[in-house]
C-alpha cells in the first residue's frame, strides 16, 4: 500500500504556526481533499509533503519510507518524492510551447524520443488539447491553460497527483465542466490525489475523503456524506453544506439512557437519541443545527406544538427555493420545493425530525449525538 | 540495524546541501563581496593612522588642523559641497519640470523630447566639460589656442564663465537632470488621474490640487533624486578634472588624486574616508527619508487614464526654450566637439584650415605631441580603443552574471537572512564615492595576498573594480528580473525531477534573459566612459579611451581629446540604441 500519512506536522513561519501537529492519512488511489477557509493551511500541507517546504518537525510517510523526519533527521528531496503538483495558477513556462512544457518532464526521465512524442499526443488527447501543441501559453485560454498543467504533470504517470485550488481561477461554468474532467482523470488514471480548496460544493462532488482543516488544524476526515451527516464540531457544521445549517441555543433539561430532553430557544422541548458517552449537567447551554432541508414549513399549525416563524424572503434558485424566516429574534432558512405557495410577511410553522438535529456542546464546540 | 546518529546526521546534510546549493552560491558571493569591501577599507583606514607601522594621527592633524588644511580640506570641502548643491538644485528643478511638461501637458513632440533628453546622461559628463572648454576657452588669461567664442565672435570671456565652480555645475546640470527627469516621470506617469479628479469634484483648484495630490505622491521621487544627485556630486572626478585646475578650483576627488599622484598617501586616504563617510551618512538620510514615504510609489495599474495639463499660449514659447535646452545638452556638444577635431589650427576658421588630419593623418613629429597619427591610425589609441572595448565587455559580463546569481538567492530565498545580507550588501558599493574607493583597491591589490597576484597594472583589477562598483546595480536588475519570475515556474521543474543545472538552463535563465542582457548592456555603457574609477588604477599598459583622453587633455592636445571624447560618445550611444531594442530598460541603475 503506498498510503501517504503525515504524523504530528507542524509548520512554523516565525511568527505563525500554519500547520499546528497534523495528523493525516490519505489512502492509495483515493482522492483525498483538503478543505478549509483561506489561510488555514491547506497549500502550506501540500507543499510540506511535495518536498517543497520543510515541516519544523513531524514525520511523513510515501508508503514505507519516511520522506521526510524531523527526529530521524530526513528530508528527500521533491524529485525524489515522486510526486506531481499542479499550482493554482498553473506556472506554465511563458517561454516555451505547449508541447515544450509537457515534454519537460520527460525529458528529466530521459524518456526515448519516439516514446516522448507518443506519450505527449496521447496525454493531449486525454485533456482534448489535440492540435495546441505549438502555441505559447500566453495564446491559450484559462481552461485550456489549465489542462495544460495537468497534462505536464500526468504525462509523467506519478502515483500521487497533488492540486492546489486547481478551478478557482475559472469561472463558474468552464470550472464545473473542469470538475468532471478531473474526476474523470482520477478514474482513468488511478493516481492517488491530494486535491486542496476551499469550494465545499467542489469538495463534496470530486471527493472519496475529505478532510477540513481550520487554522492550522485538522477539524475532521471523513467521506463526504459522513461529513455532510455526522460534522464532528459546529466548525465543520457551519464549514459544509450550503446554505449553511441554522444554529440556535438550548439547554439541557435532564439527561436520559442515551438520550436527552433540552430545551430550544423559540422551539420548545425537543427529545435527542443517541447522545454520545458524555454526562451533561442540566442547565448546560448546547447549541442545535437543523440543516435548511430539514425544515418543513406548514402555512397552518400541523399540532399545537409546532413554532410560529415569519417569512421574510423568499430565494428561488430554480431547482429549489430558499426560504428565510424569522424565528424569535433569529433569522433561519429553510429548503422548499420550487412550485409553492409562500408570501412574504405571512406566518409559517415549523416542523422537523428530532433525529436530523445535530447537537453540540457550546463551549467545546463538540457533536454530543 | 540501525544508522549511527552520526551517519544519519551527515547523510542528511548532504541530502540538505544537494537541494539548497544556491545557498552556497549566496554564501561565495557573500564571502568575496565582503573581502573586496571590507578589507580595503579596514586597509586605507590602518594606513590613515600609521607611520611605518607605529600608531600616528598626524596624517588626521594634518588634514583637520594643520596650516595646510585649508587648502587640502577645507576649501575644497566647500568647493565639493558647493557644486553638490548647485547642481543637484538646477538638476532636479530642471529635470522634474520637464518631466511634468512631457507627462502631464500636451507639450508638442513630448515622446520625442523624452527619448532625446535621456542621450544627456549617456554622453560622459566630462565630454560636455571637454566641449565647453572648446567654446569658452580663453587664450589671453590661459594661454593655448583660444576658444571658439574668442576666435569666432573676438569676445573676451570673463575667467569665471570659461572655468571654475560655474562651469561645473553648468556641465554637470546638463549631464544630471535626466536622472530626476527619469525618477518623476514615472512618478508621475503613476499618478491615476482618478486621484486628481477627485480633488476636482470636490471643488479644489487647480494649484491646490497640485500642492496637495500631485506633489505630495512625487516627494518621494523627487527627494530621492535630490540626494542620489547630491551624492554623485560628491565623487565627481571628471569634470573638475577638466574645468578646475586652471583657476585652482579643487574638490575633494581632484586634491586625492593629486596627493596619490605626488606620493601624500596617508593625507590621500584621510580624504577618501571622509569623503565616503559624507557619502554614506547622505545615502543612510536618503533611506531614512524615503523607507516611509516609498509606499505610494508602487500605486501603478495598468491602463491609466491621464488628463493632459493644456499650456495653450505657453504651448511653443516652451517648446522652444525646451528644445534649446536639449540641443544645448546634447546635439551641440558633440558638433563642437566634431568641429575641433576637424581644425588643424584651432581657432582658425579658414577653410583650408580643416583637415582630416587629426582623424586619419599620418605622423608629423615636428608637431610634439600634436604630431601624432591620426586617431584610427594611431597604434596607442587602438590599443586603448581595444583595451576599453576588453574591459566594458568583460565587466559587463561578469556584472551581469553575479547580479543573475545574487538576484537567484536574494529571491528564492526571500526571507532568509542570507536573502537579506546579499541584497543589503550588493547595495553597498553605491555608498562608496567612485575614486576614493579606486584608491582603497590601489593600497589593497599593488602586493600579493594569500593566493590572489598583486594585481596592479593588470586588466583584471579594472575589470574587477567596474564590477564590484557596477554591483549594485547589475544585483537590482537580476532581484527585479527573477521576481517577475514566479517561484512557481521552477517549483513545477523541481517536483518533475529536475535538477538546479537544469532548471537554470532551460527554466530561469531564458526567462531571465532580457534582464542578463539589460545588465550587460548597462554596465558596458558606464564602464566605457568611466573615468573616476579607473584613473588612478591604469597603466601604460592598460590605458582606455577616458584616461587617454585625460592624457591629452593634460597635454593640451585639444584636437585628439574632442576626436576621442566623439568615439566614446558613438561607440557608447551605438550600444545604447541596442539597449533600447530591449524592453523595460532603464538607466537609472547608474
Ligand atoms: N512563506 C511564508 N512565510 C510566512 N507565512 C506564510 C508563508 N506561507 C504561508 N504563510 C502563512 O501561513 C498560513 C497558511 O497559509 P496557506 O497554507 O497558504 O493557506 P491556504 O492555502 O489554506 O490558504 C497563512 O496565514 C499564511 O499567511
Ligand atoms: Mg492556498
Amino acid at each position: 500500500m503506498i498510503d501517504i500519512v503525515l504524523k504530528g506536522v507542524s509548520k512554523d513561519f516565525g511568527k505563525y504556526l500554519a500547520v499546528d501537529t497534523l495528523d493525516l492519512t490519505i489512502k492509495e488511489h483515493d482522492f483525498h481533499t483538503l478543505l478549509g477557509p483561506s489561510g488555514c493551511g491547506k497549500t502550506t500541507t501540500l507543499r510540506m509533503v511535495a518536498g517543497l517546504e520543510e515541516p519544523t518537525s513531524g514525520d511523513i510517510f510515501i508508503g514505507k519510507h519516511a520522506v521526510f523526519s524531523s527526529k530521524n533527521l530526513i528530508n528527500v528531496s521533491p524529485a525524489k518524492r515522486n510526486i506531481a503538483l499542479i499550482f493554482q495558477d498553473y506556472a506554465l513556462w511563458p517561454h516555451m510551447t505547449v508541447f515544450d512544457n509537457i515534454k519537460f518532464g520527460l525529458e528529466v526521465l530521459h524518456i526515448k524520443k519516439n516514446e516522448v512524442k507518443r506519450k505527449i499526443s496521447r496525454i493531449l488527447e486525454n485533456v482534448h488539447l489535440e492540435g495546441l501543441e505549438k502555441r505559447y501559453p500566453n495564446e491559450l485560454s484559462g481552461g485550456q491553460q489549465q489542462r495544460v498543467s495537468m497534462a505536464r504533470m500526468l504525462v509523467i504517470e506519478p502515483k500521487i497527483l497533488m492540486m492546489d485550488e486547481p478551478l478557482s481561477n475559472l469561472d463558474a461554468k468552464l470550472r464545473s465542466s473542469m470538475r468532471s474532467e478531473i474526476k474523470r482523470l482520477h478514474n482513468n488514471i488511478g493516481a492517488t490525489t491530494i486535491y486542496v480548496t476551499h469550494d465545499q460544493e467542489e469538495a463534496m462532488a470530486l471527493s472519496d475523503m475529505i478532510t477540513v482543516m481550520n487554522n492550522g488544524k485538522v477539524q475532521q476526515t471523513a467521506s463526504p456524506l459522513e461529513l455532510y451527516d455526522h460534522p464532528e464540531n459546529i466548525f465543520v457544521a457551519g464549514f459544509v453544506g450550503n446554505p449553511p445549517v441554522n444554529l440556535l441555543n438550548g439547554r439541557v433539561i435532564k439527561q436520559g439512557l442515551q438520550k436527552v430532553l433540552i430545551n430550544s430557544d423559540f422551539l420548545g422541548q425537543i427529545n435527542i437519541d443517541n447522545i454520545q458517552n458524555v454526562t451533561l449537567k442540566k442547565d448546560q447551554s448546547v447549541i442545535i443545527g437543523i440543516r435548511p432541508e430539514d425544515i418543513t414549513l406548514y402555512s397552518s399549525n400541523p399540532d399545537k406544538n409546532s413554532a410560529e416563524a415569519t417569512i421574510i424572503t423568499i430565494l428561488p434558485t430554480g431547482s429549489e427555493t430558499l426560504v428565510e424566516i424569522k424565528l424569535g429574534d433569529k433569522i433561519i432558512s429553510a429548503k422548499v420545493e420550487r412550485h409553492n405557495s409562500y408570501e412574504i410577511n405571512t406566518k409559517v410553522y415549523l416542523a422537523f425530525e428530532s433525529h436530523s438535529i445535530h447537537l453540540f456542546d457550546s463551549e467545546s464546540g463538540r457533536r454530543l449525538n | 540495524m540501525s544508522l549511527s546518529e552520526t551517519a544519519k546526521r551527515r547523510i542528511y546534510l548532504i541530502k540538505q546541501y544537494s537541494f539548497s546549493s544556491y545557498q552556497l552560491i549566496g554564501i561565495i558571493i557573500l564571502a568575496l563581496l565582503m573581502f573586496l569591501l571590507f578589507t580595503p577599507a579596514a586597509e586605507i583606514i590602518r594606513i590613515s593612522f600609521s607611520n611605518k607601522d607605529a600608531f600616528t594621527t598626524h596624517y588626521w592633524s594634518r588634514v583637520l588642523t594643520s596650516r595646510l588644511s585649508r587648502f587640502i580640506f577645507y576649501r575644497p570641502l566647500i568647493n565639493t559641497l558647493k557644486l553638490s548643491i548647485g547642481m543637484t538644485v538646477f538638476s532636479v528643478l530642471i529635470g522634474s519640470l520637464l518631466a511634468w511638461l512631457v507627462i502631464r501637458t500636451d507639450l508638442p513632440g513630448r515622446k520625442i523630447i523624452e527619448k532625446v533628453s535621456i542621450i544627456s546622461y549617456i554622453i560622459p559628463s566630462w565630454v560636455i566639460g571637454i566641449a565647453w572648454i572648446t567654446v569658452f576657452h580663453n587664450s589671453s588669461f590661459f594661454g593655448g589656442f583660444p576658444g571658439l567664442l574668442e576666435s569666432f565672435f573676438r569676445v573676451k570671456v570673463p575667467s569665471q564663465i570659461s572655468y571654475g565652480l560655474f562651469p561645473i555645475i553648468v556641465v554637470l546640470t546638463l549631464h544630471y537632470f535626466p536622472y530626476t527627469f527619469l525618477l518623476t516621470a514615472s512618478s508621475l506617469r503613476s499618478i491615476d488621474s482618478h486621484l486628481e479628479e477627485t480633488g476636482e469634484i470636490l471643488g479644489a483648484s487647480r494649484i491646490r490640487i497640485l500642492r496637495k495630490i500631485t506633489f505630495p505622491i512625487i516627494l518621494p521621487a523627487l527627494l530621492s533624486s535630490v540626494i542620489l544627485t547630491f551624492s554623485k556630486g560628491l565623487g565627481t572626478f571628471g569634470v573638475p578634472a577638466f574645468l578646475g585646475p586652471p583657476v585652482r578650483f579643487n574638490v575633494l576627488p581632484t586634491v586625492i588624486f593629486s596627493m596619490i599622484n605626488t606620493g601624500s598617501l596617508g593625507e590621500a586616504y584621510t580624504l577618501a574616508i571622509i569623503t565616503t563617510i559624507i557619502g554614506i551618512l547622505t545615502i543612510y538620510m536618503n533611506m531614512k527619508l524615503i523607507s516611509a514615504r516609498q509606499s505610494f510609489a508602487t500605486m501603478s495599474g495598468k491602463g491609466m487614464r491621464m488628463k493632459l495639463f493644456h499650456l495653450g499660449n505657453w504651448k511653443w514659447p516652451l517648446f522652444t526654450v525646451v528644445c534649446v535646452w536639449i540641443a544645448i545638452a546634447t546635439l551641440i556638444p558633440l558638433l563642437v566637439l566634431l568641429l575641433q577635431s576637424l581644425m588643424f589650427f584651432p581657432g582658425n576658421f579658414s577653410l583650408s584650415n580643416f583637415t582630416l588630419h587629426f582623424w586619419i593623418g599620418k605622423e608629423m613629429p615636428q608637431l610634439g605631441d600634436a604630431g601624432e597619427p591620426g586617431v584610427l591610425f594611431n597604434s596607442g589609441i587602438i590599443r586603448a580603443i581595444f583595451n576599453s572595448l576588453h574591459l566594458s565587455v568583460l565587466s559587463g559580463l561578469v556584472a551581469a552574471l553575479i547580479g543573475f546569481l545574487i538576484g537567484y538567492v536574494v529571491v528564492k530565498g526571500k526571507g532568509t537572512l542570507l536573502s537579506k545580507l546579499l541584497e543589503q550588501f550588493s547595495f553597498l558599493p553605491y555608498l562608496m564615492p567612485g575614486l576614493p574607493f579606486a584608491a582603497t583597491y590601489l593600497v589593497l591589490f599593488a602586493h600579493r595576498i594569500g593566493p590572489i597576484p598583486a594585481l596592479y597594472g593588470t586588466m583584471t583589477l579594472l575589470v574587477l573594480i567596474s564590477v564590484v562598483k557596477r554591483l549594485p546595480f547589475a544585483s537590482r536588475t537580476g532581484i527585479n528580473s527573477m521576481m517577475q519570475i514566479g517561484k512557481e515556474l521552477e517549483e513545477s521543474a523541481v517536483v518533475l525531477g529536475a535538477n538546479l543545472w537544469r532548471r537554470f538552463r532551460k527554466i530561469v535563465f531564458p526567462l531571465a534573459k532580457n534582464g542578463f542582457i539589460a545588465g550587460f548592456l548597462l554596465t558596458f555603457i558606464t564602464v566605457m566612459r568611466e573615468l573616476d574609477l579607473i584613473i588612478l588604477l591604469v597603466t601604460p599598459k592598460t590605458q582606455v579611451l577616458p584616461t587617454i583622453i585625460y592624457r591629452y587633455a593634460e597635454e593640451s592636445v585639444a584636437q585628439f581629446t574632442n576626436a576621442l571624447a566623439l568615439v566614446i560618445v558613438i561607440l557608447t550611444l551605438v550600444v545604447y540604441f541596442i539597449v533600447q531594442k530591449f524592453q523595460n530598460i532603464g538607466i537609472l541603475g547608474e
